[in-house]
């Protein structure tokens, strides 16, 4: 029979009531509050009894304080006379508790209690709103720019549709917390000048948080799941070390500030080395992990192995392409490189693939993407994505555009050209109902037998 | 409008500082004051505890002794100043009382 559980909490600092209530009816089943973590609670098991529970505020203590600081022993003192015993210190929220059938209140002067609670708020949840607020909002508008001025674009990548949702619920998250806490302050205000008691904060505020808390969840597995399931295993892969390792950088930070505080070191000493810790793990984790990505090539499916000739490293096992530089020169290709990035959601998947040989003593490049539309309403802002019009300021400035052209050369149902300014380009937007492929041929203009095997190769099947 | 902190004290405030013109340990207070009102005013020990640390930081008390946990207070001249004012308000509200017609005096003659 397990003596100790953990649960994961999700109170809000000022939600008193709900801290006080949930640990009376823990106590009833038999579960007494040992620790408070910022967000995981552990519980030991005792007889199930009538315990009351009451918190009072410290707000000039800080989580770095080596603790007990000489307040907190006064405070403690005080308590003890009147038969409340200390259960733990949760943020700056004191938690005692007593078994005696009718205490003192912790707190007998609710206006007193209205103004530690406001005093905590501005100095411990304040300020990590209104950083995080106006954060969230830019990554936010800029999520929104995005889906505006690129819908196929975001549409088309699950990190991207994944991130713009976090951000979202992010903002959500923030705003309510300030709005839920601004509406319980003046309900407050009122009810203690007519003589009242603080108001409690609303079920409705709890569903929310613990709704958008459930959203994250859900969005997070579904988000990996479909990475799985999908042709992009790797970004779940990465999103799930990258949540590994900042999951270890999250214990390395508390691991060191508990123990700076253990050992007794002063507040300003204990914020310095913690936040040294943070910040170069932090660059350590993301650093290493952009690293490796790039390094293994990981959303480029691996390096392999290579070997070099002339000064450049090729392929000794090429990946398998749709479409190769052999088949369109008919040529043998001596060496060669390879590259394949593939993403996609519901709605949209895009294949990328890129090839560099050298046949018959030249360099041949090839690159294309192909594009499957899944949700029909995105063809259209798609295809208009595709061929919107790109400035590259310079002397001359030069445009980019595209004409249309015959598509029955390809097979397909309509071609667009690239041209730069009045230059035809090398490249080309082939469309199928369902399929998109843009190419960059090296040897324009293409045969017709070359576009034809473009057509046969890279169409939908 | 907000009022201006220790313009006018609370019950709880004007009880320590009553409780607070002899030295006494913080503990102490809690149950002189219950003592003094006959149960009337409870002090949590939360609220003292705050009370405490917001008159010492104002300077209306200051530590007299510390002996191992155990902290003594007593009034200091703001502190006095502070408690004085208010019986004067009180007083004065009293009188007002007093001399305001419909009162009980004027409707027994």
């Amino acid at each position: 029979m397990k003596n100790r559980k953990r649960r994961f909490v999700n109170f809000n600092l000022y939600d008193y009531q709900a801290v006080e209530e949930h640990l009376s009816a823990m106590a009833a089943r038999g579960w007494r509050l040992e620790k408070a973590g910022n967000q995981i609670w552990t519980y030991r098991r005792a007889e199930p009894a009538k315990v009351r529970y009451a918190v009072t505020y410290s707000p000039s203590l800080s989580q770095f304080d080596p603790g007990p600081t000489e307040g907190q022993e006064r405070l403690e003192d005080l308590c003890a006379a009147a038969g409340w015993e200390k259960v733990c210190g949760w943020l700056q929220m004191q938690i005692f508790s007593t078994e005696a059938e009718n205490p003192v209140p912790l707190e007998t002067d609710e206006a007193l209690r209205l103004e530690n609670i406001h005093r905590t708020v501005k100095r411990h949840f304040y300020p990590a709103h209104f950083v995080m607020l106006p954060l969230s909002l830019f990554m936010l508008a800029s999520f929104v720019n995005s889906l505006i001025r690129t819908p196929a674009r975001v549409f088309g990548s699950n990190s991207r549709l994944f991130s713009g949702a976090m951000y979202l619920l992010l903002t959500v998250m923030l705003l309510v917390n300030l709005g839920a806490y601004w509406l319980w302050r003046r309900r407050s205000l009122r009810s203690v000048e007519a003589g009242g008691r603080c108001v409690r904060l609303g079920p409705g505020y709890r569903r929310i948080a613990w709704g958008t808390l459930g959203l994250v969840f859900i969005l997070a597995a579904v988000y990996v799941l479909s990475s799985f399931l999908g042709s992009q295993k790797i970004y779940g892969v990465y999103f799930l070390v990258y949540l590994v390792f900042f999951t270890l950088l999250t214990l390395a930070v508390h691991g060191t500030k508990n123990l700076l505080k253990r050992r007794g070191v002063s507040r300003g000493k204990n914020m310095a080395a913690t936040l040294t810790v943070d910040i170069v793990l932090a660059l350590a984790l993301v650093g290493g992990l952009t690293w490796s990505a790039m390094h293994f090539g990981w959303f480029t499916g691996g390096e392999g192995e290579t070997y070099t000739y002339q000064n450049q490293t090729w392929d000794a096992d090429p990946i398998d392409i749709p479409l190769t530089a052999a088949d369109l020169t008919g040529q043998p290709v001596q060496h060669t490189r390879r590259d394949a990035m593939q993403d996609g959601t519901v709605f949209l998947s895009n294949q990328q693939y890129w090839e560099t040989a050298l046949v018959d003593g030249d360099l041949y490049v090839l690159s294309y993407d192909l594009r499957d539309v899944r949700a029909g309403w995105l063809y259209e802002p798609l295809l208009e994505e595709l061929l919107g019009t790109e400035k590259r300021t310079g002397i001359p400035l030069m445009e980019r555009r595209y004409v249309q052209e015959d598509a029955s050369p390809w097979g397909a149902e309509a071609a667009w050209r690239q041209y730069w300014n009045e230059t035809p380009g090398d490249s080309w937007l082939l469309c199928w109902p369902e399929r998109i492929v843009g190419i960059r041929l090296d040897s324009v203009p293409p045969s017709a037998e070359e576009m034809a095997l473009v057509g046969d190769l890279l169409g939908p099947a | 409008m907000a009022r201006e902190k220790f313009q006018t004290l609370t019950e709880p405030m004007f009880y320590i500082l009553l409780c607070l013109r002899r030295e006494c340990c913080g503990a102490d207070i809690a149950a002189q004051v219950r003592d003094l009102t006959q149960g009337r005013v409870s002090m949590g020990p939360g609220t003292l505890y705050n009370l405490l640390d917001s008159f010492l930081q104002a300077g209306m008390i200051r530590e007299t002794r510390v002996e191992g946990r155990k902290r003594s207070y007593l009034i200091t001249d703001r502190g006095r100043e502070a408690l004085e004012a208010e019986v004067c308000r009180l007083r004065t509200l009293l009188a007002d009382y007093g001399r305001c017609p419909g009162g009980r005096e004027e409707e027994r003659s």
